[in-house]
């Protein structure tokens, strides 16, 4: 996947004030990562879902992705949405999968929807 | 009563009922509504609100900061600071938390007050309780990723079936690959000892014309059939390298056929060679049961996993051999393969001259598991993965002709650049 193909996540956001988007190529080191910022409402969740769930359809390189959410300060129901039709995509073309490093707000809303074990939450934050 | 009297009395009769008016419609509103201070500090709340919220007195929750009531305190900042930023939030998801520790899913919208110097003055706020909506989204993220896993799962299962049906073929035809194997190995053998043979006469050749003359020499060479030797030597090479490309064609096939396919393996394959390929395995499942008869057309390569291809000329070549097998005739029966190009599709069939599909079962015959065959000779998914690999994996079709008594006739068509295989 070319870097305009991956350019088209963060184009779709630049427009958006409190939220953005943008997907690299990590190889082995990571494979597709989706890097969000700000606040995942439902706007946000609307102009890049669609985008996303392609991107991970098309993906041709080193199978996996990873969400790092470790911007994002909200999170809306579309916004896990978003997260969970990414998660379908990915098992649907056999890509280990997982959302990387979410603030305590947001991970409290996957905690308490019942999300984390689904979408595979990895942590590198050291306890304090 | 002076007009002006009058027309006062009827302006706070006016007001008192307007705003009776607008107090009932809070306190009856479904909804939860708030008016917050500048700082974020409830003044009044609704009957709903105190509801919503598990309570029964308002006066718990006026005088208390909304952020209290949050699940994530850091969400009510970032709600304020967009009300700060507009003026106004319209549906703001938030998590509220109830007297009794569970939680409220709402939709948030607040707009600012100002007062007559611009300052803002209030909050005014309704949350619409949307928990309902959330716990049936909840479930719907919940069984889409569990029917994601169960879907990869049944490909898994699927891909190791396909490869468990693929060992079960070679397995079977083990002694006929074997057959194979052995014939060129068998007069590789005895070129060997030929070559050996020779050698020993070169070697005893050249310790008899030590010290010979000319003449001596050309003596030796007659004596030993130098030349003869030289001669046969051309051809006993020519014959090993038919030797060795037979057994490495076998193996080839084989490899080819073993293989764990993936979406990767697709290319150009040709079809026809595939063909000869199948003939080659099953060679001696089919040679002693039915003469082979082809009828190959020019076709264009067609972009498929070619091992899949090779299994399902197999499964179908091996089917057509054992039918006839199956009516143990006196002589052998009669396979025509055939294949060429329709309608920018390549097709194939393979006909036998059997004993035929009986009517009744002709739809089952593509189901997995169904099997005509006697218990531990099929595993009654040769022809159902066959389908499936024609029809799900490279966009193609398998049909069949047959009537009792006059044979069956298989045909499978592909396209020449199949659908990409990406939801199956």
């Amino acid at each position: 996947m070319s870097e305009a193909d991956l350019g088209v996540l963060e184009a779709s956001t630049c427009s958006m004030k409190h939220f953005a988007a943008r997907a690299r190529d990590r190889g082995e080191q990571g494979g597709l990562v989706i890097q969000l910022e700000g606040y995942f409402d439902g706007d946000a969740a609307m102009a890049v879902t669609a985008l996303i769930v392609s991107l991970i359809e098309n993906w041709k390189g080193y199978p996996q992705v990873s969400f790092d959410l470790a911007r994002v300060s909200y999170i809306s129901s579309l916004g896990i949405g978003a997260l969970t039709s990414a998660r379908s995509a990915a098992l649907q073309r056999g890509l280990r999968f997982s959302v990387d490093d979410p603030q305590p707000a947001v991970l409290n809303v996957l905690e308490l929807l019942g999300m984390t074990t689904y979408l595979s939450i990895r942590t590198s934050r050291r306890e304090e | 009563m002076q007009p002006d009297e009058r027309s006062r009395e009827q302006l706070v009769d006016s007001l008192q009922r307007s705003e009776a008016r607008l107090r009932a419609l809070g306190e009856e509103s479904q909804d939860m509504i708030l008016v917050l201070d500048p700082a974020g500090t409830i003044l009044d709340v609704n009957r709903a609100g105190v509801e919503l919220l598990g309570g029964e007195d308002p006066s718990a929750l006026v005088g208390r900061p909304e952020q209290e009531l949050w699940s994530n305190p850091a969400d009510h900042e970032v709600f304020m600071r967009l009300l700060r930023e507009n003026g106004r939030v319209k549906n703001f998801e938030v998590i509220l938390v109830r007297r009794d520790g569970g939680t409220v899913f709402g939709l948030q919208s607040a707009t600012v007050v100002r007062g007559a110097g611009g300052e803002v003055a209030e909050i005014h706020s309704m949350v619409v309780d949307i928990t309902p909506r959330i716990r049936d989204a909840q479930a719907l993220w919940k069984a889409n990723i569990q029917l994601a896993e169960a879907n990869q799962r049944l490909k898994e299962s699927q891909a190791m079936m396909v490869q468990q049906e693929k060992l079960a073929s070679i397995g079977q035809l083990a002694a006929g690959i074997a057959h194979e194997i052995n014939n060129p190995l068998g007069f590789l053998k005895s070129n060997y000892s030929t070559l050996r043979r020779y050698l020993q006469r070169v070697e005893e050749f050249l310790s008899a014309v030590v010290g010979r003359d000319s003449e001596g020499l050309a003596r030796a060479q007659e004596e030993y059939r130098i030349g003869h030797i030289l001669g046969e030597l051309g051809l006993i090479l020519e014959d090993c390298d038919t030797g060795f490309r037979r057994i490495a064609q076998i193996v080839l096939t084989l490899r080819n056929f073993s293989r764990i396919d993936s979406e990767a393996a697709r290319a150009p394959f040709d079809i026809n060679a595939g063909i000869q390929s199948a003939l080659t395995v099953a060679h001696n499942e089919v040679a002693f049961v039915a003469e082979v008869a082809l009828d190959l057309g020019k076709v264009p390569l067609v972009e498929c996993v070619g091992g899949e291809i090779l299994q399902v000329f197999l499964n179908i070549l091996i089917n057509a051999a054992q039918a006839i097998k199956s009516q143990q005739r006196s002589c052998p029966g009669k396979i025509t393969i055939r294949s060429g190009t329709d309608n920018g599709r390549v097709w194939a069939e393979v006909e036998d001259d059997g004993p035929g599909i009986p009517a009744d079962i002709q739809s089952r015959i593509f189901d997995p598991f169904f099997t005509t065959k006697p218990v531990g000779q099929g595993t009654g998914l040769g022809l159902s993965i066959s389908y499936d690999i024609i029809v799900q994996h490279h966009g193609g079709s398998l049909t069949v002709r047959s009537a009792p008594g006059q044979g069956s006739c298989f045909r499978i068509e592909l396209p020449l650049l199949p659908p990409r295989r990406s939801a199956d």
